[in-house]
């Protein structure tokens, strides 16, 4: 019944092959050609993660007259005065070569008669990125590097000195344990949806907006390994529209559509006109939607009734490009937005670092607090407005890193990357991956996947600020959600699977209670509202500066507790941090 | 969201099991393919671009959606062609580089 072991030596393995994985890669190969590196993704590298769709825009480009410290600022502000100015600053700077970049590897972006980019709105510029994840999925495999597609990560092989030492799973389609030992890792895993009940619970249980397969496996492993963490409690809660969960960016930002209440008043502009308006802050402008429907003007819309059909049928291409479900919505529903205007509604709460900044506690290497161990793109903290370029910027910046690190520090590229015995914490994982399994096969009874997923989605909803609650937070139910996802770690052990398929989901909850026992501590842990709308505290309902300009982080220590570690923030672009930029 | 399988036109060849993210494709003993779980179903459409027998269709779920209306991705070198037809049959076409 023992599953059989493959093991695999690299000089880097990247944990995840999608947006920021694959520029990783890339970065690596082309400055190392004879650099070993391993790719394990856990879906087909052609179309995991959030680009399996495609993208119409990038949202974070540098357009002219603009600097890195321009969208530092512009970052602060809308991150509400807290980042990482050192991540953000560093990964600006290499922006605009990393889209040209990618242009280069086949990447249409549509462009102005001069030649230059076609911007959409400040920070964007359009693109046709239907083919996008194929592309860059085609450019890592001419460069050599090795994709183990369906293979899930579980955990970091960690050496003697704690080191990173390479990364375990088991294959979904061989059922092989997988061990791949290296000098250097990367997490580029992607952030994570499922931790609360979904917007559509039914039919439409995985139709959230985030990638229902990124379940938070890179946080997982970090957290049991005692990486450090930092700002979960910076919750992204996105404003989409209605049933499809399409993005709004395109109607507000390429069409110029305004939010509207069920009394057509555009409440951003009236109501937030000193904190930007329609531009304002990304978590305020959920804040006004959900004020507008807590006080009985909603529903809300995008307003589009001023598009002509020549703009409608823009409009449409636009979004085929990156969320054809939208297309097809509007056929079925008979929806005309050049006649009526689009109803919005918020998601469940999603933990990530590219639209906000959960994630690995870096340092401006990409370096996590695991020697070795280097994270990129939505698994990555403390630099929120990240977005696709962002996560590419990012990915070059750990390729780099990592190499330079194994150059220095570990002897240089070449064979047998660690030494030592790791065959204890190999048999050990063997056991704990496959147990759920093993279970099943000795015919035992137990809990399914999906029962734990929703059982621990329930819990989020109900007790720490889920959609059914307007998003918001208090010390008393917190408390709850804590006691309760703490009794659900005792319940692990009667998960059962009856084949990989399964198994993936079982590990998958798994991890998700890992994210959300640590995002649990993070909210609890700061008494203030920093970002309103997606973390609302009713009972500390005013951002403190005086107590709270800081980062809120964690690790686990080795008896399973969370133990909270504050760390201050520092300001290197001058200028106001709070007024719209 | 889910997935219409149109099954006299699916010939096995797998090419939608492979590509799709989560895993939810399987191939039958006849050769035709299946989705474990239709909820579980992102709409991401990988599978439907993957197929060039056109067997394969999203479907909205009803709780949000109108039966009746359907979306075709057609791919080609360099290009993309949508075509989306309402309840009564009226089509759009919408052409796009790639
Ligand atoms: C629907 C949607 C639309 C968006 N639109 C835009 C846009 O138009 N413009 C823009 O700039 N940004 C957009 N974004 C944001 C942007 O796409 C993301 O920030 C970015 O893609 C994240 O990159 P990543 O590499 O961190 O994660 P991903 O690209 O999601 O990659 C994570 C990878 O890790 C793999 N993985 C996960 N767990 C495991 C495991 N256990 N083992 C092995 N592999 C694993 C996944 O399968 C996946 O391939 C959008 C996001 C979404 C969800
Ligand atoms: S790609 Fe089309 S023909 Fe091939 S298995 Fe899938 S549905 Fe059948
Ligand atoms: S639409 Fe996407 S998630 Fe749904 S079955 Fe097809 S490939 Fe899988």
């Amino acid at each position: 019944m023992q599953p059989e072991r493959k093991n695999i030596c690299a000089d880097v393995v990247i944990v995840g092959g999608g947006t920021a994985g694959c520029l990783a890669a890339i970065t690596i190969k082309e400055l190392e050609p004879m650099a070993q590196v391993v790719i394990v993704e856990k879906a087909h590298i052609n179309r995991s993660g959030c680009l399996a769709a495609g993208m119409n825009a990038i949202n974070a480009y540098l357009n002219p007259g603009e600097t890195p410290e321009s969208f530092t600022r512009y970052v602060r502000y809308d991150a509400m005065g807290l980042l990482r100015e050192d991540l953000v600053l560093s990964a600006a700077r290499r922006l605009n070569d990393v889209v040209r970049k990618v242009e280069e590897l086949g990447l249409p972006i549509q462009k102005n008669a001069d030649g230059t980019y076609t911007p959409r709105g400040r920070w964007n510029i359009k693109i046709n990125g239907e083919n996008l994840k194929p592309l860059l999925a085609r450019a890592v495999q001419e460069r050599g590097a090795q994709v183990l597609n369906r293979v899930v990560a579980t955990n970091y092989l960690l050496d003697r000195e704690g080191r990173a030492a390479g990364v375990m799973g088991f294959g979904v389609r061989d059922g092989c344990f997988y061990s791949i030992k290296a000098k250097a890792v990367i997490c580029a895993t992607g952030g994570a949806a499922g931790i609360y009940h979904p917007h559509h619970p039914v039919d439409g249980h995985h139709k959230t907006w985030y990638s229902p397969f990124n379940t938070g496996a890179g946080y997982a492993m970090g957290i049991r390994a005692s990486a450090e963490m930092t700002s979960f409690e910076m919750r992204f809660i996105a404003l989409r529209t209605k049933d499809v969960i399409c993005p709004t960016g395109t109607l507000a930002l390429g069409f110029k559509a305004p939010q509207v209440n069920s009394l057509a008043r555009r409440y951003m502009t009236t109501d937030f006109t000193h904190q930007g308006g329609e531009g304002a802050p990304t978590c305020l402008r959920l804040y006004g939607y959900l004020r507008e429907i807590k006080e009985g003007r909603g529903p809300c819309y995008m307003d589009t009734r001023h598009l002509t059909p020549e703009r409608v049928r823009e409009l449409k291409e636009s979004y085929l490009d990156m969320y054809p479900g939208i297309v097809l919505y509007w056929a079925a529903n008979k929806i005309d937005p050049g006649k009526e205007p689009i109803e919005l509604s918020g998601t469940e709460p999603y933990v990530m670092g590219g639209h906000c900044q959960a994630g690995y506690w870096i340092d401006r290497k990409r370096q996590t607090t695991i020697e070795g161990l280097y994270a990129c793109g939505d698994v990555a903290g403390g630099y929120p407005f990240k977005f696709v370029s962002g996560c590419w910027a990012e990915g070059t910046i750990a390729g780099e890193s990592a190499l330079e690190y194994i150059k220095e520090e570990r002897g240089g590229l070449g064979p047998s990357p660690v030494g030592e015995d790791l065959s204890l914490q190999l048999d050990r994982e063997v056991e704990r991956v496959f147990s759920p399994w093993f279970r099943q096969v000795r015919g035992e009874s137990g809990v399914k996947p999906w029962e734990m997923e929703e059982r621990i989605q329930t819990i989020m909803d109900d007790y720490a600020g889920g959609i059914s609650s307007y998003y918001e937070l208090s010390e008393n139910r917190l408390v709850i959600a804590q006691e309760k996802l703490d009794r659900l770690v005792a319940q692990v052990k009667y998960l059962v699977a009856a084949d990989f398929h399964e198994l993936m989901k079982a590990h998958e909850v798994i991890d998700r209670l890992a994210v959300a026992r640590v995002l649990v501590a993070h909210l609890r842990h700061r008494k203030e509202t920093r970002w309103p709308g997606f973390q609302s505290r009713i009972d500390y309902p005013e951002r403190d500066d005086l107590h709270w300009l800081k980062f809120v982080n964690s690790r686990m220590n080795q008896e399973g507790r969370i133990e909270i570690i504050e760390r201050p923030y520092e300001q290197l672009v001058s200028g106001e941090r709070y007024l719209p930029r | 969201m889910g997935l219409w399988i149109e099954e006299s036109k699916c010939f096995g060849c797998g090419s939608c099991v492979q590509v799709c993210p989560g895993d939810l494709l399987y191939l039958t003993a006849p050769k035709k393919v299946a989705i474990r779980e239709q909820r579980e179903c992102w709409d991401c459409m990988a599978c439907v671009k993957s197929c060039a027998h056109g067997a394969l269709l999203t479907k909205l779920p009803y709780t949000i959606a109108d039966y009746g209306a359907t979306i075709r991705p057609f791919l080609g070198e360099g290009w993309i062609k949508w075509v989306c037809r309402d309840q009564e049959g009226r089509e759009e076409e919408f052409l796009l580089p790639r």
